[in-house]
């Protein structure tokens, strides 16, 4: 791997970047997050499919299973993000060669 | 339905445009360079730029659309949320980060970033001009549609005024007054959308005895129209409609259930009979009738899938098929449509970006709930045009105080404002930016690109009145599934592939922009949902087996990129360059 990689697009406008390897152990953070999510999503997509009948049970009382998967399904994004906030504020204020990631310099930056 | 002009209704508006009209000078100065017109000097806070994703995701369509159709069809509209929220979890997750590292004012910049090619700068630039104007065409034709209702004014005024309002947003502070907008008008509607559910939920759910008596609304050929044989006019016109004919046992002789929590709400109109309107039409030498005859349903029914999406009762492979390939490409489309990935630019790093995400995340969650109690509170007020779904919200408004109706009138049809001027700017970019700059390689003074860039805005601008104005007896509400459509097919296999595949190459890119884009195209085009509503041809002659391309495109993306990918030599850094810059 080069030690400078070139720069993307015009470098001198871009903002102060975060240590590659927290980058690179938040990115799979995201990418797990989303893969939980996309678990969530194409369950509700099966069952509106191939088990319509269950989303009419009212399995909490209250609202039947439709409304409560559709509301969960949206609930369940924000409580990811917010997850995903946290990881990358806790991996990026996270001690790296004596300073915090947040305050690293990629190679090549000067 | 004939309506009658609210004045309150039209100086709210007024007001606004002229309010942001004027904040847009004022903030003028600020959008002089050309980082500060593309990308509001990426010094806009993550909070407001959070807001200001809701003001550009959340267009006419999804807030009277989606009332409407919940109001209409119950469930489905719901379904339509769901999918438009889901894909900013891949936004979150996948996008955010990497695009703000990556890019600069455009998507074309992100896409592009390590291979310099002007075959990825034409072709991007391309597929942002074509998914931008497909979503800008049903916006201003719906501008058009909703200033009659709404305001009073004729159909050519509503264009004119959203595009000489969003001309002059763009055009004064570009970016910085396109936010301003954008997070004004997202913080408005989803406060009023809040409001308006407070007070449906503390009215809550009440018998309503109305006439259920079939109507008939009959055009003539020569235009005029006839209600149950009679000439329209406002003391002769279509009885509103939607109502619940029986609540649940355990009200017993109670014609009302008095103030409800949110998921009482729910419950008891589950276990409710409702009545709700469906239409028939047929044409003789008379005219054109269309029948309006009551349906009586229970809340159960209307409260799961189906009501809409008929194919999901019929057992259909192709029609179960067509409802996955939509679902599928709701859930990659967002994260690829070029107005909304610009908004990563204008905040000043990658945790900015992330932060500014889950808050656009919480607000449009937000929004798509309240939809929801918006829809189903519109459904059983008595109130609905049987005619028109779209004015359900502010028709249910109306039932609460002329005052709230004049606000929710002014705030739907501010909403175009806000999407429109996002996309223009998307455009702009586009234009000036990417071709103009970058492919045919016209040599740009920092003010030259702002200068450029303003006057491709204006040309847009004209561009949007002129189709607005053109489509206007069109059905257009199908192109802002095209712009999903072709930006999930064409856009985000390039994006993802570049940044977690590092054989990537730059032909692999063109390929799969230009491939994605055209077949998606050519599959709406030769579908079945396109026959029957743009041509007017029977569905069966149709030759792609559904509707939504999606399922198969998206994947036709990916697969063209990596096989051209293979097929191509890699460029001598692209192994080391993604394995850095993949951690952005």
């Amino acid at each position: 791997m080069k030690a400078s990689p070139p720069p993307i697009g015009d470098t001198t406008q871009r903002s102060a970047p975060v240590d590659a390897a927290a980058r690179g152990t938040a990115a799979r953070i995201g990418l797990l997050l989303c893969l939980i999510y996309m678990v969530l999503y194409g369950g509700f997509v099966a069952i509106v499919l191939f088990r319509p009948d269950m989303l009419a049970s009212r399995p909490f009382g209250g609202v039947n299973l439709a409304i409560a998967y559709g509301m969960g399904l949206i609930a369940s994004a924000l409580v990811l993000g917010l997850v995903y906030m946290v990881a990358c504020w806790l991996i990026e204020s996270r001690p790296v060669d004596g300073r915090v990631a947040q305050k690293t310099v990629l190679p090549g930056r000067k | 339905m004939l309506y009658e002009t609210s004045p309150a209704a039209v100086a709210i508006f007024g007001s606004f445009v002229l309010s942001v009209i004027g904040l847009s000078f004022f903030l003028g100065r600020k959008g002089q360079s050309a980082k500060g017109y593309y990308a509001a000097h990426g010094e806009i806070h993550w909070f407001v730029n959070g807001i200001a994703f809701a003001g550009d995701y959340l267009s006419a369509a999804s807030f009277l659309g989606i009332c409407g159709m919940v109001a209409f069809y119950g469930y489905d509209g719901f379904l339509y949320s769901i999918g438009f929220l889901a894909g900013w979890v891949v936004a979150l997750f996948v996008i955010a980060e990497p695009i703000k590292a990556l890019g600069k004012f455009t998507f074309a910049d992100a896409l592009d970033s390590k291979f310099n090619s002007r075959g990825i700068k034409l072709a991007v630039a391309i597929s942002t001009l074509v998914v931008s104007v497909f979503y800008l065409i049903p916006q201003m034709v719906g501008a058009g549609d909703l200033i009659t209702p709404l305001l009073g004014l004729p159909h050519a005024a509503g264009v004119i005024l959203v595009g000489v309002a969003v001309t002059l947003i763009v055009v004064t502070a570009g970016m910085v007054s396109t936010t301003w907008v954008q997070f004004i008008k997202g913080s408005l509607l989803v406060f009023f959308c809040g409001v308006l559910t407070a007070m449906i939920l503390n009215r809550g759910l009440v018998e309503n005895t109305g006439s259920l008596e079939p109507q008939v609304r009959t055009v003539r050929p020569d235009g005029t129209v006839l209600i149950d044989g009679e000439p329209q006019s406002k003391g002769h016109d279509l009885r509103p409609v939607g109502s619940i004919k029986q609540l649940p046992e355990r009200y017993g002789e109670k014609t009302s259930t008095g103030p409800l929590r949110p998921l009482e709400y729910l419950s008891v109109l589950e276990d409710s009979t409702i009545v709700t309107w469906s239409s028939k039409k047929h044409a003789d030498a008379e005219g054109v009738h269309t029948t309006y005859f009551p349906v009586e349903r229970q809340g159960a029914d209307l409260l799961k899938p189906g009501g809409y999406f008929k194919g999901l009762t019929t057992g259909k492979l192709a029609d179960r098929l067509d409802f996955v390939s939509l679902m599928l490409a709701l859930f990659c489309g967002t994260a690829s449509l070029p107005h909304i990935l610009i908004r990563y630019y204008t905040v000043k790093d990658q945790a900015a970006a992330r932060k500014s995400t889950v808050v656009g995340i919480a607000v449009i969650g937000a929004f798509y709930v309240l939809t929801l109690y918006l829809g189903l509170g519109a459904m059983v007020s008595g109130a609905l045009d049987p005619t028109s779904s779209n004015m359900a919200a502010p028709l249910l408004a109306k039932t609460f105080n002329n005052t709230l109706f004049a606000i929710i009138s002014a705030i739907a049809f501010t909403t175009v404002l806000g999407t429109v001027s996002g996309l223009i700017m998307a455009g702009s970019g586009a234009v000036a930016h990417d071709l103009l700059e970058n492919v045919c390689g016209i040599a740009m003074t920092d003010h030259e690109k702002v200068r450029y860039g303003k006057i491709a805005a204006v040309f847009l601008g004209v561009v949007a009145m002129a189709l607005g104005i053109m489509f206007r007896n069109f059905n257009v509400s199908f192109l802002v599934g095209w712009a999903f459509n072709i930006a999930a097919s064409a856009n985000l296999p390039a994006l993802l592939m570049l940044l977690f595949w590092s054989r990537t190459t730059k032909q692999g890119i063109i390929a799969a922009v230009t491939l994605g884009m055209v077949s998606s195209l050519a599959w709406i085009l030769l579908s079945a949902d396109t026959f029957e509503k743009v041509y007017g041809w029977s569905r069966e002659a149709s030759i792609v087996p559904f509707s939504q391309p999606g399922l198969v495109t998206i994947p036709l993306g990916f697969l063209v990129l990596i096989v051209v990918s293979l097929l191509t030599p890699p460029p001598a850094e692209t192994a080391a360059t993604v394995a850095s810059q993949s951690k952005w």
